[in-house]
């Protein structure tokens, strides 16, 4: 079911305003999540449309990014659309045991969709994240 | 974001998230605003205000504690919350810096 979409514009401000609107609008549907839950979800939500807008639609004004938000069952599904040439993703991981992987200032964001996500799938220009919201089942970060 | 002085420490404070729309601004601040090599022994960053961070938030800080290492300073940041220090416990950071509460 979706509980929510928006048109974005491809600016890093837009996408801040529109991840204060939608975490706004959980919280009043569900007044339930706890702060871990809400925490993953904003940040999950702002490196999807940061990558949709800088790697996606290159800042253009004339792109916009597509958020949809989808609950199914006890999951959350998080789907952001660009409108670029489909996404490339990386096919290694990179290196938890050495200094330089560790405090590289790029290809961070992927990753840690990864980590923090029950699953992360792409299709073209698409990517959808699939949150646990059952605090008893979430992986937790520490 | 803003600046104290307190002994030898500088303190910088953010008042809003450290997220990918406020980091040209916090950068551009932080050039403006760092003191004089000689006059303080650590940088602290004061996170007890932010309770949203984004990736290239945490790219921000990286580049600040390479910095600070090539001045010959200390880093740490202060008042991270639960969710935020777990976030860089997860990406085997807090090896490099001390986290306070």
């Amino acid at each position: 079911m979706i509980v929510f979409e928006k048109n974005v514009a491809s600016t890093f401000q837009a996408v801040h305003e529109a991840v204060e609107e939608i975490m706004s609008f959980l919280k009043s549907q569900w007044p339930w999540l706890d702060k871990s839950i809400l925490f993953k979800i904003n940040f999950l939500l702002r490196e999807l449309m940061n990558n949709a807008v800088e790697h996606g639609n290159k800042f253009s004004e004339n792109k916009k990014i597509l958020c949809r938000i989808l609950k199914e069952d006890q999951f959350l599904v998080l789907e952001v659309t660009d409108e670029g040439d489909g996404i490339v993703l990386l096919d290694h991981a990179f290196p938890t045991d050495n200094v330089e992987s560790l405090l590289r200032e790029r290809n961070r964001g992927y990753q840690l969709l990864l980590e923090m996500a029950l699953d992360v799938s792409v299709a073209g220009n698409q990517v959808k994240v699939i949150l646990d919201l059952h605090p008893e089942q979430e992986i937790r970060m520490e | 974001m803003e600046k104290q002085i307190e002994n030898r420490n500088v303190i910088y404070t953010l008042s809003e998230g450290l997220t990918a729309n406020k980091i040209s601004e916090y950068s551009q601040y932080l050039d403006q605003t760092l003191p004089d090599v000689e006059s303080f022994d650590e940088f602290i960053l004061n996170l007890s205000q932010t309770d949203t961070i984004d990736s290239t938030g945490v790219t921000f800080i990286i580049s600040i504690y390479k910095k600070m290492k090539v001045l010959g300073k200390k880093f740490s940041i202060s008042g991270a919350t639960e969710e935020v220090q777990g976030l860089f416990k997860l990406m085997k950071l807090n090896q490099f810096f001390e986290m306070r509460s």
